[in-house]
């Protein structure tokens, strides 16, 4: 019971602090006013007695001291003392405690959320079984350096004579659109081969997958939900397992609801339908039709697959040369479907940003150990008047525990804002991927505990190195009458080490950084070869069961397009099919009749279907002869429009007007009049060359889906409302999706490289500022150290130049050395970039020129600042502490 | 000596002699605490007066002293009226500090016997 009744009589302490104090004061008075009283009768006066009895008492604060100490409240109290002093010392120095709680933030913030969304991205791992050894199978044309989808005949050999797959599964796209129960919609479908879902391993949240037999003509009519869309159009109905849907007018039983982490190929696929295999292509070798996923067997690796695979493509070139000349393979990891091009950009970005934290690291540590310096004489002071060591480095440890609070608080803070922030900046190419809907989905928590661990270190250490003040040096430390500021060669050496890092990693982010800027600069004086402002799209596919050929799709586009046209702010309405910057791609290959193509290869160009006023509303410019009108209808001579580039292409040193070149229409190749040519479009955005490109005319030649162009006066989003009336007014069941203004999809198509080079522009600054932060602080320092000494020079006839170039001549250096060395290093690690490049050299002159530059004028503005005051020294009041 | 004050069982370690000099001085007060109602000033007259005034000990000490029993449960203490109308705080000893005393008693005679006997002792006697 002895525990319980310490420990009752500490917490009695603790909660009568004030009873207990006064208690003590009062038995202690009564004790020596007894005392008095006693040496009063022994004989003294009053007076004398009492100056006695505290005499031959003692030091009365003392044995009060003592007696909290046996209470065991001193503890708390000296820890409530340090807390006091931690808090009174950042509110003397609140601008250094600032700068070091900020620094610290950025560098833990921006790593995790960076982190935590590469890992969400690119790490996580995907809902399949084995999906390490899950590859997705292209073929690729090796002249035009194009990956393309596989042909039936293709697929075919690879499943039936390859040696290093368990297994292939083959796919492609459908839309379709949702006529019942409810309103009618749109949806992304997709067909998978019957044993897609069991390649890859993806279970099903309800329900089943496809059954072996329903890869079978007649009894593929089932249907498999996405969550979204279960969600959002059955409202997360769990009973809607065997339920009849109306896709495109047919009926088809639901069998499944996948998870909400599934989605392939991307995340806005709304179903899955079963694909028979298509055994009317199977000997068709021009057509790439199959988007292919395969399972590597056990042990073999992706690389010894795609020589295999290599082999397979060179027998069939030999063999075909027809069509198979200058198709290679290429496996790529499943993975990269959904990831694609922003897998480097956010490897850049975690480099950029581990950079940052290391230098934010050093930057504290330089702060922290420059303030030591000025500390040292205090704790010398302190230590002589009898401190114990303990309490010292307690107290220390608590000034770095306070900055390391403040500074992880506001780092959480900052990365839970990043993982909301940064997906939204790569949202165009993150659109593929299923991913989490809240931050706390996106943060990775292992990640953020160890950036909490590594700040809370780097200030705790830091904070604590002046507590390990060398005792010997006591009376050296005492003796020195210098501004309270002690040379310590041990950290001075730690800081210009740190300046040197600093500095290269500095460097190494502002060349990053330029080297994306000079990207973007480049891709803005670029034209898109249309005007992207004031114009709405929206696309839409119309089922083949209700729109079965041209007279029906035209009919649909020419009522359409004439209510649009008559809406107010419409000044043109067009159609096309695949429409420029969405990602939609259609080719034909093109001879021109009589001309045998040396290559064996035909020329194959990308495939318009544009209604007559699309040019018009696209303000594509008219280089020659005319643009389609209504003279282009079923019957009429077939005519096409070629772009300027395709007219170089064929005919060099001829009028392209009035030529022929042959185009397959529904599989038979077609005699086609050239009647006009056009502008180039750079048809997949601002970094892409603008493809071949022929447009034939949509009352002409049948096409199932169209997106539809709106030039208008007025802000291009307000119409969206009125274009899907005017859609609705013709066909009640037909609906319109991603109704967007063409600069958003314009912005989009530029986002990842305007989203890298603002973050790593962010981030270079950062380290720029953090850099000279640090240099500044080094000469502060030094030109306080040296105050007494610059002086006695100046008082001597030294010149102002002599006195900078000894104060600033090392730090310099140092900078020096330390951009020598992030030369070096931008020129071997910039080549990481080269992927989001564009136009620029990874190791371009002018971009590291340029750095260096901004770089040196930062550090020398920086030095500049303290290096003038040491030339400002009075020797008078340098020399008065003699 | 050190070796007797460990049988003692008061003391933890023999290198520490602060210790030994906290035991002892606790041990006093208890001794004079035992007496009766005390207040601290009144113990050190009690101390003083067991020893026969052989024994000088410091004011100050007493009281850290007086707080490491309180805290230990030892001795409790109460404010009261002292004989010229002042309140004084009065320290009593608890059962537990009562029983720890005897022990330590029991303990201390034949010791302090053997002790007493050693100085006197003749070659011959041994």
């Amino acid at each position: 019971m002895t525990l319980w009744s310490r420990l009752r009589s500490w917490v009695q302490a603790m909660l009568r602090r004030s009873r207990m104090e006064s208690e003590m004061d009062a038995e202690l008075r009564f004790h020596i006013e007894e005392f008095a009283e006693d040496l009063v009768r022994g004989g003294l006066s009053r007076q004398e007695a009492m100056r006695r009895a505290r005499m031959e008492f003692g030091g009365i604060e003392r044995a009060k001291e003592e007696c909290r100490n046996e209470r065991r409240v001193s503890l708390v109290d000296s820890l409530m003392q340090d807390m006091r002093f931690s808090v009174r010392q950042i509110r003397r120095n609140s601008g250094f405690t600032l700068a070091v709680a900020i620094t610290l933030a950025l560098g833990m913030g921006a790593n995790t959320a960076v982190f935590s969304v590469l890992h969400t991205v690119l790490l996580r791992p995907l809902p399949y079984r084995d999906p390490n050894r899950l590859v997705t199978v292209w073929q690729e044309n090796v002249q035009r350096q194009q990956l393309d989808k596989a042909t039936v005949a293709d697929f075919n050999d690879w499943k039936t004579r390859n040696r290093v797959f368990d297994d292939l599964a083959f796919s492609w796209d459908a839309a379709y659109t949702l006529t019942g129960p409810g309103d009618s919609q749109s949806v992304m479908g997709y067909q998978f081969s019957a044993n897609f879902f069991s390649l890859l391993g993806a279970r099903p949240l309800l329900g089943r997958t496809f059954l072996p037999e329903e890869g079978t003509q007649g009894r593929d009519h089932v249907v498999v939900l996405s969550y979204q869309f279960w969600r959002n159009r059955f409202a997360s109905d769990e009973d809607v397992i065997g339920r009849t849907i109306q896709l495109d007018g047919d009926h088809y039983i639901v069998i499944g609801v996948m998870p909400s982490d599934f989605g392939h190929p991307s995340a806005g696929t709304d179903i899955w339908t079963p694909l028979p295999f298509p055994v009317e292509l199977l000997e068709n070798r021009r057509l790439h039709v199959f988007q292919v996923i395969a399972k590597l067997r056990s042990g073999v690796r992706l690389a010894q697959a795609q020589q295999e695979l290599e082999s397979l493509a060179q027998e069939n070139a030999r063999r075909y040369p027809q069509t198979n000349q200058h198709w290679g393979i290429q496996l790529k990891p499943i993975r990269d479907t959904y990831t694609g091009n922003v897998r480097p950009a956010l490897w850049v970005l975690q480099a950029a940003v581990l950079f940052m934290l290391i230098i934010a690291c050093a930057n504290v540590g330089n702060m922290l150990l420059a303030r030591a310096g000025t500390q040292e004489r205090e704790v010398a002071v302190r230590l002589a008047l009898g401190a114990s060591r303990g309490r010292l480095f307690r107290q220390f440890l608590i000034q770095g525990l306070t900055l390391a609070v403040m500074g992880t608080g506001a780092g959480v803070l900052l990365a839970w804002w990043g993982v909301q922030v940064l997906p939204l900046m790569f949202k165009a190419q993150l659109a593929n991927l299923p991913l989490p809907a809240r931050a706390s989905g996106w943060m990775n928590w292992p990640v953020l505990l160890l950036t909490v661990a590594i700040t809370a270190m780097t200030s705790l250490i830091f904070g604590a190195i002046p507590a390990f003040h060398n005792p010997s040096r006591s009376s050296e430390t005492l003796n020195i009458s210098s501004r309270a500021t002690i040379e310590r060669k041990s950290a001075l050496r730690i800081r210009r080490v740190l300046i040197v890092g600093q500095m290269a990693l500095s460097l190494l982010l502002l060349v990053g950084s330029g080297l994306l800027i000079r990207t973007f600069l480049r891709l803005q004086a670029r034209s898109l070869g249309f005007e992207t402002d004031h114009l709405l799209t929206c696309v839409f596919s119309l089922p083949p069961n209700r729109y079965p050929n041209v007279s029906k799709t035209g009919s649909f586009l020419e009522q359409v397009l004439a209510r649009i046209r008559v809406l107010p702010g419409v000044e043109s309405a067009g159609g096309i099919n695949t429409l420029p910057l969405s990602g939609m791609d259609a080719r034909r290959p093109i001879t021109v009749p009589g001309v045998l193509d040396d290559s064996g290869q035909q020329n194959v160009a990308q495939f318009r279907v544009v209604t007559p006023d699309y040019f018009r509303a696209m303000r594509i410019p008219l280089r020659e002869g005319r643009f389609f009108d209504e003279r282009e209808r079923v019957g009429s001579p077939p005519v096409a429009i070629v772009n300027q580039k395709l007219a170089g292409l064929l005919w060099p040193h001829l009028n392209p007007i009035g030529q022929h070149i042959l185009v397959p229409d529904a599989a038979i190749p077609l005699l086609t009049e050239i009647i006009g040519v056009v502008g180039d479009v750079r048809h997949a955005g601002l970094a892409s060359e603008p493809p071949i490109e022929i447009y034939r005319p949509a009352y002409q030649t049948y096409w199932p889906f169209f997106g539809l162009v709106i030039r208008t006066s007025l802000d291009p989003e307000r119409l969206a409302g009125a274009i899907r009336q005017a859609v609705q007014s013709v066909d009640k069941d037909q609906p319109i999706s991603s109704l967007r203004s063409m600069d958003a999809l314009a912005t989009d198509s530029i986002a990842l490289r305007r989203s890298s080079m603002l973050l790593l522009m962010l981030l270079a600054g950062v380290a720029v500022l953090l850099a000279s932060l640090g240099i500044y602080s080094l000469i502060s320092y030094t030109v306080i150290l040296r105050t007494h000494e610059i002086g006695v020079r100046i008082a001597l006839g030294a010149r102002h130049r002599d006195i900078l170039k000894s104060v600033v001549g090392q730090t310099a250096f140092l900078a020096l050395i330390g951009m020598a060395i992030g030369l070096i290093a931008a020129l071997n690690l910039t080549q990481f970039l080269s992927s989001l490049l564009f136009g620029v050299t990874a190791t371009d002159l002018k971009t590291l020129l340029l750095a260096m530059t901004v770089m040196m004028a930062v550090t020398a503005g920086a030095a500049y600042m303290p290096a003038r005051r040491a030339t400002r020294v009075d020797p008078m009041i340098a020399l008065r502490y003699e | 000596m050190i070796i007797f004050l460990v049988h003692l069982g008061e003391i933890a370690s023999v290198d520490k002699p602060l210790d030994l000099l906290q035991s002892r001085l606790d041990r006093l007060m208890r001794t004079a605490v035992s007496l009766g109602s005390l207040s601290a000033y009144g113990t050190l007259f009690g101390i003083q007066q067991i020893s026969k005034n052989r024994l000088e000990i410091q004011q100050g000490p007493v009281y850290p002293a007086l707080y490491r029993l309180d805290h230990r449960g030892r001795i409790t203490s109460e404010w009261d009226e002292s004989e010229n109308n002042r309140t004084a705080k009065y320290y009593r000893l608890t059962a537990a500090g009562m029983r720890r005393l005897q022990t330590e008693v029991e303990k201390w005679n034949p010791i302090a016997d053997v002790i007493a006997g050693i100085p006197g002792t003749t070659p011959e006697e041994v």
